[in-house]
């Protein structure tokens, strides 16, 4: 199921805060799940490290565009910490698709088939 | 939300995340066991994490900081041998580093306790000729009216800087206090003006005016406590009434310190002959110095056209504008940079030094710090924690230094309060403190930043401790060269045997500045009988006054050659002493020729003096003087009855501090005017006797009782001591420049020994094996001493340019050797071959007990 390292793509820098955003748009998640979504979601291109997911999750907190709160997993007895999207980490969404939007379009300008 | 709360959530929340791919794992049919180390192994270290985490909060930084100082301060703890000395190194730097800044802090920064200190300018003398120039801080009568009549731009002040201490009666109280003379603009010039009452008044500021004196804040305490009808009290002063005209505000001082101050009387005769004012001025508003400079350079021309010098030279007299603060302190500016530059130094080779033995406790901390690194921790922390380890190590030197600073300030006084007097109201205040806390951290950073970069690097070659050994090499030789030089000058001075016989002679001083003894017959009369009197005391050998005796400051006086004025004649400067005729045999100072001062030589005999063979070699070609005439200040021309030896005394111009110079002895009876004078000398009894100097004290005592008991002599000194006065600045620059080369080179061997210990403790093995294969012991050691006297002696050749620099610092302090002395180069390369030798020697000694069987065998 894992892709060999050399078929992964390294997460641009800054890039990894923008797809937790993306994936708590279909509602709250823990961070196993939100890990696992991305994964699946990119078909392996990404791994997800613990050591940069964490500090991405804690840094959205801190900015105010998630909220968490702890439940149980479902079927698990078990209590697990939930990532919530928060109105203005809506709009932050939005903002860097935007702008993710405008910087795909204008490196593939440049970047033509070889 | 506290940080343990939230460290504890996360650490559930990544427990909760690894069960969970656990989970997974197992569902997948892996084993338990199996699936937990699985899902581990993904995970990644959650140490990291965590660490990555709590990083995003912030607290992070600060709090591993603290944590890490736990740890350096332990390990600070577990070594203390390590600890104490690198402490005590940085303590004895930084704190002298801190008392010597405070004093630079009063000589070169901070503003003059005066309003407006930046108006405020000292007037010099500057004498120019074809591209020389020479300054001179001090006017003369002339020189000081001309700038007060023609001066529009400032406001010009006169005073003396010569404060004296004198007799104070008050009521049937007398107070002994430090007096200062000062022209009547004096204190508003300075811009404070007396508290209680006036300054002077031009009147007052004249010859024969009234007597007026204003008191600091202090003295009218003792005196008057704290009754407000002070102006108006009289006061004596060395006998004469004196009425109190004003008080100065407290804290006032004029530079030095002054319990009262009297008008100086400014005069072109007398005093005013010679070069004894000093002047300031105060820029009017609006004006700047270089307005000021233009008018100063105009007046200039009114001065009275100069005299030739000796060779003939014509040196054009120009008034000079300094910041009153450069003016004040220009005696101490140099001293204090050069033991400034030399206590840095100190603390530059004490701060490598520290960073070689963190380097080399380094190599054994290789193991935990790679460890660490595996585990997660970045080169940022590495890097911050080794050099935390270095500043832990040196702020507790640096904690040390604070009371040493105090110390250290004290006992730079102790050695010579009359050099910082002018900077006595430096203190260890927060200034001196930030800079001592600059010092600490640079000495921190220097000792810990190879340390640190060493711990981070990937490449594995260790950096070269020897750089390091001579990195201090270069630095110490300068060092040792410029105290080689001030002790050879201290000593080539001390030893000056000044043309007399010290040994067994006590001189006791008399202060005369009394109204009694004005009169010229009164002051003979005492000597007169004075010494007849303690000639009479059982084991006197010999007894005499003067006025000065060798090897002190002497009584200037200008003296002309020939009976009659010739036009066109020059004025030469000579010394002048008053003297009873034992004066020469008592002092025993040979006579050359001629005859000495007599009995039969009195106030209605013709003038006579006898002059050294100074005086003849400087005035008179060297010529047999005998039958000679001069003139000394008066028109009355003077004969030369004898030539004494010349002898050695202090010269406060520029040149050696204690020279020969020429001398005119003139019998005590043909002096007329002894009221100025006094005022600046105590004259002295000179006694020769091989009695114990306590009982010949109390001897002379009674003697002086039974002639006047309302004069008491006031100090037993010696020559020797008198002579340790005038080289005072001499002695201290030797003595702290000796302490800090010396603490130095200790230092450089240190770091030699440690450089070539840490060599061998590398390669026993491989000498062993050497050894084993037929290698001589001797040869052995040689080897092992290689890298020691190596990079030694690499270091001292890197240091010679630094020696340039040393001489530029020098020039001026270093009297009667040359600046290239070989004598002193020679010793210093003497004890640094000694010393890197025995440095280099010592641990490569360990080897003739190596037993290469045993050495093989581990």
């Amino acid at each position: 199921m894992d892709k060999p390292d050399n078929e992964r793509v390294e997460l641009m820098q800054g890039t990894l805060d923008m797809l937790v955003l993306q994936t708590l748009l279909f509602g709250p998640c823990h961070g196993h799940a939100i890990a696992k979504s991305i994964q699946r979601t990119s078909e392996e291109a990404f791994l997800v490290e613990h050591g940069s997911l964490y500090p991405a999750l804690h840094r959205l907190e801190r900015q105010g565009w998630v909220t968490t709160k702890w439940d149980k997993a479902p079927g698990k007895n078990r209590e697990v910490k939930y990532y919530l999207l928060t109105p203005s980490g809506k709009k932050q969404l939005v903002a860097v698709q935007n702008k993710w939007t405008q910087l795909v379009a204008a490196i593939g300008k440049v970047m033509r088939p070889v | 939300m506290t940080r343990k709360d939230r460290d504890d959530e996360l650490a559930r929340e990544l427990r909760a995340h690894m069960e969970m791919e656990a989970d997974e794992l197992l569902e997948q049919g892996l084993p338990p066991d199996a699936a937990r180390n699985a899902a581990r192994r993904s995970f990644g270290s959650p140490a990291l994490a965590m660490e990555r985490t709590r990083e995003m909060w912030g607290w992070n930084s600060l709090d591993s900081v603290l944590r890490n100082l736990r740890f350096a301060l332990r390990r600070a703890r577990k070594s203390p041998g390590f600890t104490a000395t690198v402490a005590v190194v940085i303590a004895l730097a930084v704190g002298v580093t801190t008392a010597i800044f405070a004093l630079i802090d009063v000589a070169f920064f901070k503003p003059l306790p005066y309003p407006e200190p930046d108006r405020l300018a000292y007037i010099s003398m500057s004498f120019e000729t074809a591209g020389r120039a020479a300054l001179e801080q001090v006017l003369t009568g002339a020189q000081w009216e001309t700038l007060r009549d023609n001066a529009t731009l400032v406001g010009p002040a006169v005073y003396s800087e010569w404060t004296a201490g004198v007799n104070c009666g008050a009521g049937d109280r007398a107070f002994f206090v430090q007096q200062q003379r000062v022209g009547a603009d004096f204190f508003r010039v300075l811009g404070v003006l007396p508290a209680f009452g006036r300054s002077f008044t031009r009147e007052e500021d004249s010859e024969n005016g009234p007597r007026a004196v204003v008191l600091s804040d202090s003295l009218r305490r003792r005196v008057f406590g704290t009754s407000p009808d002070v102006v108006g009290q009289k006061l004596l002063l060395r006998g004469e009434p004196y009425t109190v005209v004003g008080v100065m505000p407290a804290g006032f001082r004029s530079g030095v310190n002054v319990d009262l101050w009297t008008p100086l009387k400014p005069s072109i005769r007398g005093e005013g002959e010679g070069s004894n004012y000093q002047a300031m001025i105060r820029l009017k508003p609006g004006v700047s110095i270089a307005g000021a400079t233009g008018e100063l350079n105009t007046i200039s021309r009114a001065l009275p056209a100069p005299r030739p010098a000796r060779d003939g030279t014509v040196w054009v007299p120009n008034f000079k504008l300094q910041p009153l603060l450069e003016g004040r302190t220009s005696d101490l500016r140099k001293p204090l940079l050069l033991l400034l530059g030399a206590v840095l130094t100190v603390l530059l080779i004490g701060a490598i030094n520290v960073g070689g033995l963190l380097l080399a406790r380094q190599s054994g901390r290789a193991a935990e710090l790679a460890t660490r690194m595996a585990l997660g921790a970045s080169r940022g922390q590495v890097f911050r924690d080794v050099l935390l380890d270095s500043m832990v190590l040196v702020a507790i030197g640096g904690a040390l230094a604070v009371p040493l600073a105090f110390g250290a300030l004290d006992g730079l006084r102790w050695l010579n309060d009359k050099m910082f007097g002018l900077v006595d109201s430096a203190a260890i205040d927060g200034r001196a403190l930030s800079v001592g806390l600059a010092c600490t951290l640079g000495a921190g950073l220097i000792a810990g930043i190879l340390p640190a970069w060493q711990s981070v690097t990937r490449k594995r070659r260790a950096f070269p401790l020897g750089l390091l050994v001579a990195g201090q090499m270069a630095l110490v030789l300068p060092l040792l060269v410029g105290a080689g030089l001030l002790g050879r000058t201290f000593l080539t001075l001390w030893n000056i045997e000044g043309g007399f016989d010290p040994e067994n002679l006590v001189i006791a001083r008399i202060s005369l500045q009394d109204a009694r003894y004005d009169a010229a017959e009164k002051v003979r009369r005492l000597f007169r009988e004075g010494i007849t009197r303690i000639q009479g005391v059982p084991g006197v050998e010999g007894a005499a006054a003067g006025l000065t005796v060798p090897f002190e400051r002497q009584l200037n006086q200008g003296v002309r050659v020939g009976a009659q004025p010739v036009p066109g004649e020059r004025w030469r400067s000579t010394n002048l002493v008053y003297a009873t005729p034992s004066y020469l045999g008592t002092l025993r100072i040979p006579l050359l020729r001629g005859r000495g001062l007599q009995e039969s030589d009195t106030e209605t005999t013709e003038k006579v003096a006898v002059v050294n063979a100074t005086f003849v070699r400087r005035f008179l070609d060297g010529r047999d003087a005998v039958g000679e005439f001069i003139r000394l200040g008066g028109k009355e021309p003077v004969r030369i009855v004898g030539v004494s030896g010349g002898t050695a005394q202090r010269n406060t111009e520029r040149g050696a501090p204690l020279e020969f110079e020429p001398v005119a002895y003139i019998p005590v009876t043909q002096m007329t005017s002894f009221a100025m004078v006094h005022q600046w000398f105590s004259p002295a009894w000179i006694v020769r006797s091989r009695m114990q100097p306590e009982v010949l004290s109390r001897q002379l005592e009674s003697v002086m009782q039974t002639l006047d008991p309302m004069l008491s002599l006031s100090k037993f000194t010696t020559p020797v001591e008198i002579k340790g006065k005038t080289l005072g600045m001499q002695r201290l620059l030797v003595s702290l420049l000796g302490v800090l080369s010396g603490l130095g080179l200790m230092l450089c061997v240190l770091g030699v020994y440690g450089l070539v210990a840490s060599s061998v403790a590398e390669r026993t093995r491989e000498i062993g094996i050497r050894m084993a294969l037929g290698a001589s012991v001797p040869g052995v050691i040689q080897k092992a001493m290689r890298p020691g006297l190596l990079w030694a002696l690499t270091g001292v050749a890197a240091g010679v340019p630094l020696l340039y620099l040393g001489r530029t610092v020098l020039a001026g302090l270093i009297h009667g050797v040359s600046a290239v002395d070989p004598l002193t180069y020679g010793i210093v390369a003497g004890v640094l071959l000694v010393a890197v030798g025995a440095a280099s020697l010592l641990p490569a000694l360990t080897l003739t007990r190596l037993d290469p069987a045993v050495t093989l065998r581990n």
